[in-house]
């Protein structure tokens, strides 16, 4: 009993209070994207980084009504469209509209009673004409529609957790493996981010897909025949000392896609000669477990425990062994 | 229907058992690869580390609900709250703490060490009368720190700083079912310490330490894990209410002791109170092996809403100790 109690302040002692370090503000060049953060960089509807499985900087766990995801960029063109894909495969309306925090839209995750559990594919088409070129910019997320507390009814349906093919989209990437089957974000670092390119929901062979991390590495691979690109993601977490390590720390990696073809046409009464397509996915990932955890040290804890505490119980009851005392009698007395 | 009560009262309830518990604990481990999803208010330890689990142990929801700040508890969270609570009542009332004689995944295993102990003909420990009665208030400890740290994430508590978010499952991560169930399905990883934090090292290296205590002692000591068991201390907050319920004709007592001896916890209760009639003491577990064990016809009974399902039965009694008897 005593132990137990020693033990538990010994415990309480120990977690004290880690300083966590800010979030770093991340630079993706002039691609546009979409986020949960508005582009002023703070405040938002959700702006809680951090939580462990979150991928979005929303608590994947919890139901909420709607979700505002914002644009980093400003110069949105006339014509531009909002697109939803729910889980069930239903097409939803998507509003843009500007307001302080720029462009926004809100996403109606409505019912809230589990229906909807799954991906959501949020996506917005911008197109433009200048100097003969027609620029398409379609930035696109993967948003996980998930309370725990709805159960685990799709569990092992891989359909939920996969993101659905938006055919209409001009350009679009297709990430694989972004959840594990209770639907929480399951990327480290370490893992190998697959995605596959698609224009029109076939695949574009050969285009350059760009990885680029917060910090600013960049890796840039042509898509294969299958419009298949992969990189291996590399930690991009080294705070100064390990009291500032955080294991809910959530490294950004973002996605681009261009593909550029000599196709004429029209748009809104200009005409173009070429046309180049530029699609984004923003994804997050935490440090990989291994750099973090160590089995050795867990089984040798509870080795020595498992022995401490037989060697103790041996001892006790070798120390309750009594020597066989013989009570004789005289008869005669 | 005498026919069927005397066929059950005769019965083997420690087969009976043996067989029912094997069937639970593959279908609480394994039961997610049928589809199986029970819920997430379980009363008993099935484990949300276990992936491919048929329905999730209610203290992990209960420490993630309870994680809220006050002014929430009365909105859509709070309701959260309730309906889980609500559902972990209903489950509970049904089977009362069968869940934990029956169900109980880390029960089994226990089981199984002390079925390892009894070939190997090592003697079983028994806990003092005095030390029984101290080891018993840990459980009420756990549960008390497993609903206050949670809560003291989300707000201050007695005007101290709010707690570290790492203590959010701080149960959960010293509990051995988080790092022994997920080995039945090949996953070794909850065998490790966690350094990511102060708070999660801790955590992590009490809870190896724990698991290391939890097979040494679960070797010498039946159910020794479950004299502890927070899920224990809650169940028994409902336990008047369980429509399964053991209960004791004290005037029908002769206080011969057999009750007490084959219980696996150490109820001492269970021989000595002439007068209650229902005798589900808070560490009881109704795995019914004191109403095998008792020979005087019905003095304990297995009720279901009254009525009996199992009762000690002169014959019956007779009847299992010639068949153990005759099976050595």
């Amino acid at each position: 009993m005593k132990l137990f109690f020693i033990a538990m302040g010994v415990a309480m002692i120990l977690m004290v209070y880690t300083p966590r370090p800010s979030q770093a503000e991340l630079y993706f060049g002039d691609a546009l994207l979409l986020s949960e953060q508005p582009p002023s960089g703070h405040g938002g509807d959700h702006g809680k980084q951090g939580r462990r499985g979150s991928a979005q900087g929303h608590a994947e766990h919890r139901a909420t009504a709607e979700r505002t995801w914002y644009l980093n960029r400003h110069d949105l063109h006339t014509g531009a469209e909002a697109r939803v894909l729910r889980s069930d495969g239903s097409q939803a309306a998507g509003v843009l509209t500007h307001g302080k925090d720029g462009w926004s839209f809100i996403v109606d995750t409505k019912p809230l009673d589990g229906s909807l559990d799954g991906v959501f594919t949020l996506s917005v088409i911008d197109r433009a004409v200048s100097d003969g070129i027609l620029t398409v910019r379609a930035p696109k997320v993967n948003m996980i529609n998930h309370s725990c507390g709805w159960g685990h009814t799709f569990k092992f349906d891989q359909e939920r957790i996969k993101p659905k093919i938006d055919a209409a989209l001009p350009l679009e990437i297709v990430a694989e493996n972004l959840w594990d089957r209770n639907f929480h974000s399951k990327t480290m670092s370490g893992d190998r981010l697959v995605v596959q390119v698609l224009r029109y929901g076939k695949p574009a062979p050969n285009a350059a897909v760009s990885f680029t991390t917060g910090s600013g590495w960049t890796r840039t691979v042509a898509a294969d025949e299958e419009g298949k690109a992969s990189v291996q993601l590399i930690r991009d977490y080294y705070p100064e000392t390990w009291s500032l390590f955080d294991a809910r720390k959530q490294s950004t990696v973002l996605v681009t896609a261009v593909v550029e073809a000599p196709e004429k046409g029209a748009y809104l009464g200009q005409s173009y000669t070429r046309t180049r397509l530029v699609a984004t996915l923003p994804w997050r990932y935490v440090p990989q477990r291994s750099e973090y955890t160590s089995s050795v040290y867990g089984l040798g804890i509870a080795a020595l425990f498992a022995v401490a505490s037989g060697a103790g119980i041996y001892a006790y009851r070798e120390r309750r062994k009594r020597p066989c005392r013989e009570v004789t009698f005289d008869e005669r007395t | 229907m005498n026919a069927l009560r005397r066929f059950l009262n005769n019965g083997d309830i420690n087969r009976f058992r043996l067989w029912f518990q094997l069937g639970a604990f593959g279908l609480l481990i394994y039961g997610g690869f049928l589809a199986m999803d029970i819920g997430n208010s379980l009363p008993t330890f099935s484990c949300v580390f276990v992936d491919s689990r048929a329905g999730a142990c209610y203290l992990y929801p209960l420490q993630h609900q309870v994680n809220m700040p006050w002014s929430q508890f009365s909105g859509g969270r709070g309701i959260g709250l309730a309906v889980g609570l609500v559902t972990f009542f209903l489950f509970f009332v049904l089977f009362n703490k069968a869940w934990c004689g029956y169900a109980c995944p880390l029960g089994t295993v226990q089981d199984w060490i002390t079925k390892l102990r009894a070939r190997l003909g090592i003697r079983y420990s028994l806990y003092a009368n005095e030390t029984f009665g101290r080891l018993k208030a840990i459980k009420y400890v756990l549960l008390a720190l497993l609903i206050l740290l949670p809560l003291g994430i989300s707000n201050s508590l007695f005007g101290l700083p709010k707690l570290p978010r790492d203590l959010a499952t701080s149960y959960c991560m010293i509990c051995p079912g988080r790092t022994v169930l997920p080995l039945f399905t090949g996953d070794a990883s909850q065998l490790a310490i966690d350094f990511s934090s102060r708070t999660m090292m801790a955590l992590t290296g009490l809870g190896m330490a724990i698991t290391g205590g939890f097979f040494a002692g679960a070797f010498v000591k039946k159910r020794f894990f479950c004299l502890f068991c927070p899920m224990s201390a809650l169940q028994y907050a409902f336990s008047k209410a369980g429509l399964l319920r053991l209960t004791k004709q004290g005037a029908k007592c002769t206080r011969c002791g057999n009750c007490s001896r084959v219980c696996d916890v150490g109820i001492r209760e269970i021989a000595d109170d002439v007068t209650s009639r229902n005798i589900v003491q808070d560490d009881c577990m109704m795995c019914f092996k004191c109403v095998a064990a008792c020979p005087e016809s019905h003095c304990l009974a297995v009720t279901f809403l009254g009525m009996p399902v199992y009762e000690a039965t002169a014959e019956g009694f007779m009847r299992r100790t010639k068949r153990r008897d005759n099976h050595g």
